[in-house]
């Protein structure tokens, strides 16, 4: 199997601080994936690298065996690779349509419209209010639906359900399992009961290293991975 | 022989001049991302001083310590007065501190006159080093202002509201929930930038004609200094000023002055091409 | 359906407002000539050049939130060019202004094109990028004055040619007072509706994005660098065009047209008229220069001190410029009435 998103030998030092060590990550078609780890194991530096807004000090990016390492930020997008900022980052000013239309790049995203993205966010009375005046749920599906009108072939989303309810919770799960199959998602996050809900395959990230990979199953029972979240190591 | 050794000394003095401008300006920068479009006046302010001090029958020497406190006065209401509330807004602060520009420009101007005003250095003569003679006053100016970096790198470094004042510049954040007092930092920093534009005023007064436009002369070039130095950086500060002074004296003698300022405009652009954050950036 | 919906109401009542506007103000300079005489026309089409400047700037400023210090410079390049290159076509006879128009576009085009590459392309934004602009519009003074043999120096030049146009045995040039001034009038009409058009859909939704948050425009794979280089380079070579016009309506150029006062002028009738509305900064020009020469004829010193006065109020008191409250202010007015 070849994989769709590749991430070979990843590393990436700030001066004297080593960020990422030789991190290796491939992402099939299609493939659900989360990556966990404490605060400052270098999560959001690899999504950045992924995301094209970081160039590594070394390794290699590819998607689809094309090297994207070098390229900037808006080419990585062009080539399928969509993102979710941690913190919810819109177009304030623009209206909730507006930002799903300015994110609709090119032929768009084959399986849905604008209007049937907006009634799967439940934001369709919502379609001309600035972004600016949602409440903080409906911004972070309002970014799910931007990633999502770019019709890539890799979401990645940095902690999507940061400072949602435990019912919202919950919807985006589904929503992001109903979504797997059409497109690789690969999920940062910090809230177990959510990566217990995906149960999907996980990477573990502990100072900058790949520490643990599998089902979450087994990662949830593996010994070390318990001792750093517990604070043992 | 004697031509170089003139050569380098023009640019040893231009290089000065654009390092004392420049280097409040860099200071206020760096802290704040405040770009102060009335620094060019402060330098006015400082040469203005010189002269009323000489018309009232006071030293040179006297100017030069009446000036920067003149300029750190002015500077640090204009500080409490206006910039305080526009560090959100950087170009909000741009065209409030250029409106301060023409307001203090036309003030001076509708008080003093458009005609340049007098102002003389400490002394005449020159002086002869290895057979080229050169006026006294500018080897002067050389050695105050690179006196004046060396005690601003000796206080950015050695003294404790450097070390406060570094902090700031890293991350005003960490630096408040340590206790620092941001907003006398920034006060402080910025007084302390205008009174070296003061004292770049007296230093330049001789040299030039000293009316009330003149700060917009160096408003630009010092602000080239910064982009291709680095802002917020001392070392900066010094590696812009050769690269922008030094390449405007040797043009100068090859090219028509138009044409060098054109030139030194465009190498100054490309360089921030291939070195967006200056060649020795904070 | 219902409650939904009002908010795009309300903006698109909002735009209607100064398309309202922008019909009345170009209908009413339209009729002009039927009450004023050849000077009066004169002095309208010249600060009708003045909105056109403002227009190219609010392009930039108001669209892409790109404020330039060196517009004037633009400016300047279209002027010096009629006044340089007009005289020079002789030989193309109704079409010398038409080469001299098309020499500083293409000019201003270039310069804009290479700084504009090599600032945006290295991530210079904002402040910074402001700051090069205005020392592009110091640069630019200073060769005016300097370059003498060229520029004419301090004295400026004299002879560019009327605006004219050739094709075939079909000549024409414009001497009268009326068709100078309805040509002035259709050149602005035409650029504020291409503007206004081309601004309205993907292209201008594009731009409000990139001005509100770039790096999130990227990640959605804009090229953003390019977009801002096309608005610089538009932008300013509409700044040109004015210039030219200026130069041949007026047949003479003097430093004045590319200083650092003149780029400022144009920052203030802008945000006078409202960033971002392209109507507004054009009827900011005529707001302005009206007070300008009620200021002037008092103490034409005190003028700058004017201007300097009002960039400090303005931050302050109107960011968002002082044409939009008033109209803001008339539609509450209407609204009141409506509901009453």
């Amino acid at each position: 199997m070849t994989a769709l998103l590749q991430g070979e030998k990843l590393s990436m030092r700030f001066g004297g601080i080593v960020a990422l060590r030789e991190v290796d990550l491939a992402v099939a078609a299609g493939e659900l994936r989360c990556i966990i780890g404490p605060n400052g194991a270098g999560k959001s530096t690899l999504f950045n690298i992924l995301a094209g807004t970081l160039r590594p000090t070394g390794g290699h990016v590819r998607l689809e065996g094309r090297e994207l390492n070098g390229l900037p930020v808006h080419a990585f997008a062009r080539a399928g690779i969509s993102r979710k900022f941690q913190v919810p980052s819109l177009f304030g000013s623009l209206t909730v349509a507006d930002n799903l239309a300015v994110a609709e790049h090119g032929p768009g995203p084959s399986w849905t419209t604008r209007d049937e993205l907006l009634a799967l966010l439940g934001l369709e009375r919502q379609a001309s209010v600035p972004a600016a005046a949602l409440a903080h749920g409906q911004k972070q599906w309002l970014e799910i639906g931007m990633a999502l009108m770019a019709g890539p072939k890799v979401l990645l989303l940095d902690e999507p359900t940061a400072g949602l309810t435990a019912e919202e919770t919950l919807k985006t799960a589904r929503l992001l399992q109903s979504l797997a199959g059409r497109m690789a998602i690969v999920v940062i996050e910090h809230d177990m009961a959510f990566v217990r809900a995906l149960a999907c395959p996980t990477l573990v990230l502990h100072q900058g290293r790949v520490i643990a990979q599998g089902p979450f199953g087994e990662i949830e029972r593996d010994h070390t991975v318990r001792d750093i979240y517990l604070g043992r190591h | 022989m004697q031509d170089v050794v003139s050569l380098v000394l023009n640019a040893l003095t231009l290089i000065s001049i654009l390092m004392i401008v420049a280097l409040g300006l860099a200071i206020v920068f760096g802290l704040m991302n405040i770009i102060n479009m009335a620094h060019g006046e402060f330098v006015t302010l400082g040469a203005f001083t010189l002269s009323l001090v000489q018309s009232l029958g006071g030293s040179y020497w006297m100017a030069l310590v009446i000036a920067p406190l003149v300029g750190a006065t002015l500077g640090a209401i204009l500080e409490r007065g206006l910039i305080r509330f526009l560090y959100a807004r950087p170009l909000a602060a741009i065209l409030a501190t250029w409106g301060v520009s023409l307001i203090v420009q036309q003030v001076l101007q509708l008080t003093f006159g458009a005609a340049p005003i007098a102002a003389s250095g400490p002394f005449e003569g020159s002086v002869k080093i290895l057979g080229a003679s050169y006026p006294a006053y500018r080897l002067l100016l050389i050695a105050l202002a690179f006196a004046t970096v060396a005690f601003v790198i000796w206080v950015m470094k050695r003294t404790r509201f450097g070390l406060d004042l570094r902090a700031v510049i890293q991350s005003r954040e960490i630096a408040q929930t340590l206790g620092i007092d941001a907003g006398r930092i920034a006060t402080l920093a910025f007084a302390g930038g205008t009174a070296i534009a003061a004292l770049a005023g007296v230093l330049v007064a001789p040299l030039t004609k000293v009316i009330a436009l003149m700060g917009a002369n160096y408003l630009a070039p010092s602000f080239f200094v910064v982009i291709v130095g680095g802002a917020g950086s001392l070392p900066g500060v010094i590696a812009g000023s050769t690269v922008v002074g030094g390449l405007e004296t040797v043009l100068n003698y090859q090219v028509p002055v138009t044409l060098s300022q054109a030139l030194v405009l465009i190498t100054a652009v490309i360089i921030v091409r291939f070195r967006p954050r200056g060649l020795i950036p904070a | 359906m219902t409650a939904s919906t009002l908010p795009a109401v309300r903006r698109r009542a909002g735009e209607w407002g100064w398309i309202g506007l922008a019909f009345a103000f170009l209908a009413l300079l339209a009729c002009w000539p039927l009450w004023s005489d050849d000077y009066g026309l004169s002095v309208v089409r010249d600060i009708l050049v003045f909105g056109l400047l403002a227009l190219s700037l609010d392009y930039l400023w108001g669209k892409a939130g790109v404020l330039s210090f060196g517009h004037a410079a633009f400016f300047g390049i279209g002027a010096y060019s009629m006044a340089i290159f007009g005289p020079l076509a002789a030989g193309a006879g109704a079409n010398a202004a038409t080469v001299g128009l098309l020499a500083g576009l293409a000019i201003a085009a270039a310069v804009a094109g290479l700084i504009g590459y090599f600032l945006l392309f290295g991530g210079v934004r904002g402040p910074y990028f402001t700051i090069v602009t205005l020392a592009v519009s110091l640069v630019a003074q200073h060769i005016a004055i300097g370059w003498s043999e060229v520029t004419g120096g301090d004295a400026g030049l004299i002879g560019a040619p009327p605006p004219g146009l050739e094709i075939g045995g079909f000549s024409v040039l414009l001497f009268d007072a009326a068709s100078l001034y309805y040509l002035v009038l259709v050149i602005v009409t035409a650029v504020l509706l291409g503007l206004w058009v081309a601004l309205r859909g993907r292209y201008g939704r594009a731009l409000a994005a990139i001005q509100d948050n770039e790096l999130r425009a990227q990640t959605l794979g804009y090229n953003t660098s390019a977009y801002l280089l096309l608005v610089f380079v538009i932008s300013s070579a509409l700044a040109a065009l004015a210039g030219g016009l200026y130069a041949s309506l007026s047949s003479y150029v003097a430093p004045d047209l590319v200083g650092l006062f003149l780029s400022t002028e144009v920052i203030v009738w802008v945000a006078v008229g409202g960033r971002g509305t392209l109507v507004g900064p054009v009827i900011g020009a005529f707001l302005v220069i009206r007070l300008q020469q009620e200021v002037s004829s008092i103490d034409f010193k005190i003028w700058p001190l004017f201007v300097g006065l009002f960039f400090v109020a303005m931050v302050f008191l109107f960011p968002r410029g002082l044409l939009p409250l008033l109209v803001q202010a008339v539609r509450r007015l209407l609204r009141s009435e409506v509901s009453r």
